[in-house]
């Protein structure tokens, strides 16, 4: 390895980055661009903060608020790591070095070289000035033993990305086989949605709140039963006064109590998990340099040092075993030995015929739909609709309030409609996109357009409003309803269904995005298309205004009029859903000729970036 | 004699890039139609506008006596029309299999029949051993494989062929060649792009050459030929002759 290949890779790197973010459009360039100068303002905001932190806040803290503190910045650091990470993964490849191998340029080099190149991260380049900064400060206000923990520093940053390093060749080897690696990509995805949702996964758990709630409820009964006994004149004032002061010295005392308790826990169960994961020494090593002691930190860095080393090892030997094609992909696919006769009685899904329409909307709908089904980008979007039942039911479940049963029905349509809109976003608002090369055999085929809307719209079905009534059951148990609107829910949910199809069936035509095969990122951003999007969601709701109307008639006539216990909502959501079949069926007729004038426009934009 | 396709002044800008450039293309039904051009020469483009790929500048398109630019035309002329495009038409999702029976019943032929068929071109083809493979894990030489099966699937009276023995083994490609022409032997067309002359030149009956989107020859194989090989006449028709080439003196210096 020569210093020209040194700056061959590096120029490499920078070429592929530049152009992928031109061909990612000018709007992804901007946030880039944007992103990175709020990188370096927050690197540079950090330094400062941390060196004002660790010379005047710090020196003061005891080893134990050291400790957490550091726990806390290492959290930090690997969340925004993580989510760098998994951004990368999701992204196509950037330098894979089989490649490169075939030249002139030793394994190990290229390795070595590739490793360095791949620190240029935006994670490290903002949050290490904020650590080095807290180890500076705390120097410079005495700690001395503190400039040990700049090599711990380094060893942990190594073993971080070691490990990254060794993650991605590893992931690299298992998508070496096509299916395998769409399975990958959803499940990085679904890690990806996870880790963001954390936050507010912890927040609805609230595992620090443990009895608080009960306790204050006990507090404010007592208090509510003292205050009854003076308004009952059963206490005097004075001993109304006596028992309020008791009850709250007591809360007092035990607030108090439970703290201390809690502290004390919080120490242990922080030194216990700083001591068992390896990220958690750097804030041992630091605690431990804050009270004179060197040897955690010698041997943090000691340990970080070899478990980095080790990772690096590991990931050069997957890196030699892709080059001599250990990972080849081939013989990993499909079973190719010959598969037994079929039972040429058997009705294959494929050839399915759905009721009630053509067989070009049938067969368009059923191999749409298998097609979906195996794709990653649809399962993908159902990943976010799980994490938003969890959300939600844990939201409502940790909530402990029973809604007022008028809004019920409200709120299982809400929930139906919002599973349409999540599932449907992605997969009806853009359906062309994800053919790619699939949108020619449209172009090509014999058959009206409009039948081709009608069986994507079918073959999305099952998903989108199959999740949605899953959704509206879901709600429709947790929190009863009047016999009567279960039915006019569900009509409600399907009229959603069909005024969303007729929106996402125009916004597929007129603003298409091709998407990279086998994920959910556009291979080109262009500005007006997203923007189209985002009024396509923005404007959503005011479509759904007449199918709500229902509803509201209900509610104003039990209001103003008195009418209670007539099922209005059921009989004019049916009247509804009748009318918007109607609209629909007109309304596809004229997107299909919509789509006749401009199948080739769609065809060009799906297929000449996303293939 | 009626022809299969004709177009009249067919011109294909791309911004201020003119890619096919007012050609007037006369394919005559029942014969073997081989379209050469060096690369960027405008074969794709063409062959895009005649399928209905690729919406035309200016011009007119006739295909099976249709007017491919009078949409209920065009539908109609693609139930008698099978394509190989450049990019293929396959969905990554779906096996083999299950894209004959869409392709199939988007031809509203009967189940039966697309069962029947299927398993004849599938093991013609030599994927019968691969068809629970999705196309996505298709080598890209099975992937024309399977898009040569979907063409031929609806029985056509006009096969597009946009460089079909592209990435195809020889052993298939015995085997398309002799089926391409069987069916033009029996009285249909085919339209072929292909950069290997050997191959136009056993197939084709007649040969027309497009350079820089001018159609500059259209004629029978033999009056093309002019006695000399196909290999020759492409390379003197094409502007380009090897003998003009300049040469690398590096590369042919002695070590």
């Amino acid at each position: 390895m020569t210093r020209e290949h040194l700056l061959a890779f590096l120029w490499l790197r920078w070429r592929l980055r530049v152009n992928q973010f031109r061909k990612a459009g000018p709007v992804n360039a901007f946030f880039f661009i944007a992103f990175s100068i709020f990188a370096l303002f927050a690197a540079v905001g950090l330094l400062v903060a941390g060196l004002l932190v660790g010379l005047l806040v710090m020196p003061r803290a005891s080893p134990a608020v050291q400790l957490l503190v550091w726990d806390g910045v290492i959290v930090v650091f690997l969340f925004f790591w993580s989510i760098g990470l998994l951004t990368d993964i999701q992204r196509a490849e950037g330098l894979a070095l089989d490649k490169v191998l075939h030249l002139p340029v030793s394994p190990s080099g290229a390795f070595l070289i590739n490793y360095l190149s791949s620190l240029s991260s935006l994670t490290l380049i903002a949050l290490i000035p904020g650590m080095v900064g807290l180890i500076l400060g705390q120097v410079f206000a005495g700690s001395l033993y503190m400039l040990l923990a700049l090599p711990l520093l380094v060893a942990f940053i190594l073993m971080v990305t070691a490990v990254t390093y060794q993650f991605q060749g590893w992931l690299a080897s298992l998508m070496t086989n096509p299916r395998r690696r769409r399975t990958v990509i959803v499940l990085v995805t679904a890690s990806f949605i996870l880790l963001t949702q954390l936050p507010n996964l912890l927040n609805i758990a609230r595992p620090w709140d443990d009895g608080r709630r009960d306790e204050l409820n006990r507090v404010n009964e007592r208090r509510n039963s003292n205050q009854a006994d003076v308004n009952a004149k059963q206490i005097t004032p004075e001993e109304y006064l006596r028992r309020s002061k008791e009850i709250d010295k007591e809360f007092g005392d035990r607030r108090q109590e439970q703290s201390q308790r809690k502290w004390e826990q919080v120490k242990r169960t922080a030194s216990f998990v700083s001591l068992v994961l390896p990220p958690g020494w750097l804030a041992l090593g630091v605690s431990g340099l804050s009270s004179g002691s060197v040897v955690p930190a010698l041997l943090g860095t000691l340990g970080l040092g070899l478990i980095g080393a080790f990772s690096l090892r590991r990931a050069y030997r997957t890196t030699i075993r892709l080059y001599t094609g250990e990972f080849t992909g081939q013989g990993q696919c499909a079973p190719t030995k010959s598969s037994p006769p079929t039972d040429p009685n058997r009705l294959r899904l494929a050839e399915w015929r759905l009721p009630w329409v053509s067989e070009h909307a049938s067969a368009v709908a059923v191999a749409a739909f298998r097609s979906l089904i195996r794709a990653p980008e649809s399962k993908m979007a159902l990943v976010a609709p799980v994490i938003l039942l969890v959300v939600l039911g844990g939201a409502s479940v940790s909530a402990k309030q029973e809604p007022p049963a008028v809004i019920r029905p409200l709120m299982a349509f809400g929930a139906g409609a919002m599973m349409v809109i999540i599932c449907g976003a992605q997969l009806l608002g853009n359906q062309f996109g994800y053919d790619r090369a699939g949108f020619r055999a449209f172009v090509l085929s014999p058959v009206s357009r409009r039948e081709i809307l009608l069986g994507k719209n079918l073959a999305v079905a099952p998903i989108g409003l199959g999740l949605a009534l899953a959704m509206w059951l879901l709600v429709g148990i947790v929190y009863p309803m009047r016999i009567d609107h279960y039915p006019a829910t569900i009509a409600q949910v399907v009229c959603a269904y069909l005024v969303f199809c007729m929106l996402g069936n125009a916004l597929s035509i007129v603003a298409p995005i091709p998407m990279a095969a086998g994920s959910m990122q556009p291979a080109q951003v262009k500005l007006v298309p997203v923007l189209l999007q985002m009024l396509f969601l923005m404007l959503l709701p005011l479509a759904m205004i007449p199918v709500l109307l229902p509803f509201g008639i209900e509610v104003l006539l039990a209001e103003f009029a008195g009418v209670r216990g007539v099922p209005v909502s059921l009989g004019l959501s049916l009247i509804v859903l009748v009318v918007v079949v109607f609209v629909y069926r007109a309304v596809l007729t004229w997107e299909g000729n919509w789509l006749a004038a401009k199948e080739q426009t769609v065809l060009e934009v799906v297929t000449s970036k996303g293939e | 004699m009626s022809l299969a396709i004709e177009t009249r002044r067919l011109t294909r800008d791309f911004g201020d890039f003119r890619a096919v450039d007012a050609i007037d293309l006369a394919v005559e039904r029942g014969t073997f139609y081989g379209f050469l051009g060096p690369n960027g020469a405008g074969k794709s483009t063409t062959i895009k506008m005649l399928t209905g790929l690729l919406a035309p500048t200016q011009g007119e398109i006739r295909v099976l006596g249709r007017d491919m630019l009078d949409p209920k035309q065009a539908l109609d002329a693609k139930r008698h029309v099978g394509v190989i495009a450049e990019n293929l038409a396959l969905f990554d999702n779906l096996t083999a299999r299950e894209y004959l029976t869409f392709v199939g019943r988007m031809h509203l032929m009967a189940r039966d029949t697309i069962r029947q068929r299927s398993e004849e071109l599938l093991t013609l083809l030599g994927l019968i051993d691969e068809e629970k493979k999705l196309a996505l894990e298709y080598s890209h030489g099975m992937k024309k494989k399977l898009a040569l099966a979907a063409a031929l699937l609806p029985n056509p009276d006009l096969l597009f062929l946009d460089e079909p023995f592209e990435g195809v083994d020889a052993i298939t490609s015995r085997i398309i060649r002799d089926l391409l022409a069987g069916f033009v032997a029996r009285g249909s067309t085919a339209f072929l792009t292909s950069h290997v002359l050997e191959i136009v030149e056993k197939l084709c009956t007649h040969v027309g050459i497009i350079v820089g989107g001018k159609l500059t020859e259209q004629a029978s194989l033999e009056a093309i030929r002019q006695g000399d090989s196909l290999e020759n006449r492409f390379i003197q028709l094409a502007g380009a002759d090897a003998a003009d080439a300049p040469k690398l003196t590096w590369l042919e210096a002695a070590q």
